[in-house]
């Protein structure tokens, strides 16, 4: 008779390898730190939460046994570090439900397996900006103002820097499609 | 505008956090709903990061403050074999940091952390202080202190015995030949093993000891006061004050203070109440207790410098309302690092369980200094002892517009409008409400609760 019950299984499976999590995070760098300013609404401590996951996947004592697994421990992990920042800065109220959170995180990973090199184009059509519209991005997201400051800050009223935003936003969207699709053609 | 520039638009302010009350309910529920406005909320929050990091980059060549290792943040995405020695030097160096706050060469793990909700400090035993701890890190001894009234945290030891903080709590756990946990505030509850003869788990309160050789409890410790429930086997018990000792059995309560030195005796648990009003003054737990007739004179003092009345009709009023009673009054909120924060604990006034049900609403009189978000939460435990969850509902004011600290502001929840944040279905019916809290979303602002009752509205008190 075995020693084991019934309800007792064992199943071992190979954990994903060190260096294996680390390449699997550093390609969703930008959607898991997405995923964390989507809760706390500020750049750098979304950079903070992302470099914290990165170093607890680092030196966890639990084994990840899959892409996914990782994947899905990073956004928790993240989105727990991101709900813990609001707590502690306090506007928790404009901070969107679990639910919402968790559907959009579903979305990141099945993103995951995307290989389009989205993030680099994004990047180049980013430093490619007129110095206004770089501008406000940098006064936006890299110095963290809500729009009513970057308001007050360019002597603009606030509508028309959401439809500044919005049109630059958009602009961003069609860059990235383009050059994407322009690449496309060009390796077919 | 297009659609989709009105859908951007709109997210933006919704990002912005310019969206509040209906609006941005309204906004959450398309969102849901509407796979096509997720992927742009996504996209916008990817440019946003992206945008960002850009920036760092520029920042960070402006002031050559990274060269010295050839690879800076924004550059990860470009430099795998910088990131991978980078990363894997500082895991390395992570490895290194947490084996020397969490477990030292002369330290055997002591226990592991199973669950940890919000806010909190840990301090190992070399007086390092982290909140960078996680579920499944093994821990030598500390100190675990909770920060939000919200938060808490389980440890379970190598028998599987284990305790569970919650609220506004500090504890130090220790233990080389038997577990020796220093309760110095707030709310533990146990489930212990059988422990070695001669070594039974000790925890110490400012005010008592308890000898625990294995069962279920649930411990309290306020200023100079130590409330003990056994829920299942004994615990012994002793009054710091005059030695005295007694041995609780299961389902019985006993009190013990720095001040009574009577009687020290364990009461059988009452049968519990669906309605209640709570004894401000006698409740409070975290916060400041004011008479009305202390509010009276301020307003009194603020009419006369101001000319609306003469100091002798303000005295006189004065002397009038002396004759009242004085037991009428309101808590005002403490600053907190969770915010402007009320704890009240109706066990302080009761001695009977609160028990929820489906049916339970609770009613807040309130005044509040400005218009800001209140979060208004509870404790939760089992009928049987042992704590169950934590229980919190946002209730936004900022469209008040009568919110000037003079008016009342009356909140009516019914208890299905509490939530976990880790499980929306979970339902605190059938649970006991052990203290509940008030928090202001702004430190600045200050809430002053006038009253506070839960009522039954299926009459079944």
């Amino acid at each position: 008779m075995s020693g084991f019950s019934a309800s007792r299984r064992f199943i071992y499976m190979t954990p994903v390898s060190n260096e294996e999590i680390l390449r699997i995070l550093m390609k969703s760098r930008d959607r898991i730190a997405a995923a964390a300013w989507v809760v706390v609404r500020d750049a750098h401590a979304a950079e903070d939460i992302f470099q914290n996951v990165v170093i607890k996947g680092m030196t966890k004592e639990i084994s990840l046994d899959s892409d996914g697994a990782v994947l899905s421990w990073a956004y928790i992990t993240a989105r727990r570090a991101a709900i813990d920042w609001v707590r502690r800065h306090r506007n928790e109220s404009s901070a969107p439900s679990i639910e919402l959170i968790q559907q959009l995180e579903a979305e990141w990973i099945e993103d995951h397996a995307r290989e389009d090199h989205r993030t680099e184009v994004l990047r180049d059509c980013l430093r490619e900006l007129p110095p206004k519209s770089s501008e406000l991005l940098r006064l936006r997201y890299f110095d963290g103002l809500a729009c009513g400051q970057v308001s007050e800050r360019l002597g603009t009223g606030l509508d028309a820097i959401y439809q500044r935003l919005s049109r630059l936003h958009k602009a961003l969207r069609d860059c990235v499609e383009s050059r994407l699709a322009g690449a496309k053609a060009v390796d077919a | 505008m297009s659609q989709e520039n009105r859908t951007s638009d709109l997210l933006i302010r919704y990002l912005d956090g310019a969206l509040i009350g209906e609006e941005h309910e309204r906004v959450e529920a398309w969102l849901r709903k509407d796979a096509e406005a997720r992927l742009l909320l996504r996209t916008l929050a990817e440019q946003a990061v992206v945008a960002a990091d850009v920036e760092r980059v520029k920042t960070d060549a402006k002031v050559q403050v990274s060269s010295a290792i050839g690879v800076n943040q924004g550059l990860w995405a470009h430099n795998w074999h910088w990131v991978l020695a980078t990363v894997a030097a500082v895991g390395l160096f992570a490895i290194v940091i947490r084996q020397a706050v969490f477990v030292s060469d002369t330290e055997r793990p002591l226990m592991t952390v199973v669950a940890l909700n919000g806010p909190f400090e840990w301090t190992g035993d070399a007086g390092r202080v982290s909140s960078e701890i996680m579920v499944g890190d093994r821990l030598p001894g500390g100190t675990m202190q909770m920060l939000a009234p919200d938060a808490w945290a389980e440890f379970e030891f190598p028998d599987r015995s284990s305790v569970t903080l919650t609220g506004l709590s500090a504890v130090t756990i220790s233990g080389d030949q038997q577990k020796e946990i220093h309760l110095r505030h707030g709310r533990l509850s146990a489930d212990v093993q059988p422990q070695r003869v001669g070594h039974p788990m000790l925890v110490k309160t400012p005010s008592a000891v308890l000898q625990v050789l294995g069962t279920k409890f649930d411990v309290e410790a306020v200023s100079e006061l130590t409330r003990l429930t056994v829920n299942e086997g004994r615990v012994r018990i002793k009054r710091l004050v005059d030695g005295k000792e007694v041995d609780v059995p299961a389902l019985q309560t006993v009190t013990a203070t720095l001040e009574e030195q009577n009687v020290l005796a364990p009461s059988k648990q009452k049968a519990p109440i669906t309605e209640w009003r709570s004894d401000l003054r006698a409740d409070v737990v975290k916060g400041k207790w004011f008479s009305s007739l202390w509010r009276l004179g301020l307003i009194l003092k603020k009419s006369v410098r101001s000319g609306e009345m003469t100091e002798e009709a303000a005295q006189e009023a004065f002397k009038d309302a002396v004759s009242l009673s004085d037991a009428t009054g309101g808590v005002w909120s403490l600053p907190s690092p969770s915010g402007s924060l009320v704890v009240l604990s109706p066990v302080n006034s009761l001695q009977q369980p609160l028990r929820l049900n489906a049916n339970t609403r609770m009613r807040v009189r309130c005044r509040v200094t400005a218009a800001t978000s209140l979060r208004i939460g509870f404790s939760a435990y089992h009928a049987n002892g042992g704590f169950a969850d934590k229980y919190t509902a946002v209730i936004p004011m900022e469209q008040e517009t009568d919110v000037s600290g003079d008016a009342d502001v009356v909140i009516d929840l019914p208890i299905s409008r509490f939530r976990v944040e880790r499980d929306a279905t979970k339902t605190a019916a059938g649970n006991d409400l052990m203290d509940w809290w008030c928090v202001t979303d702004e430190s600045s602002v200050k809430v002053e609760i006038i009253q506070l009752e839960m009522t039954d509205s299926g009459g079944s008190n």
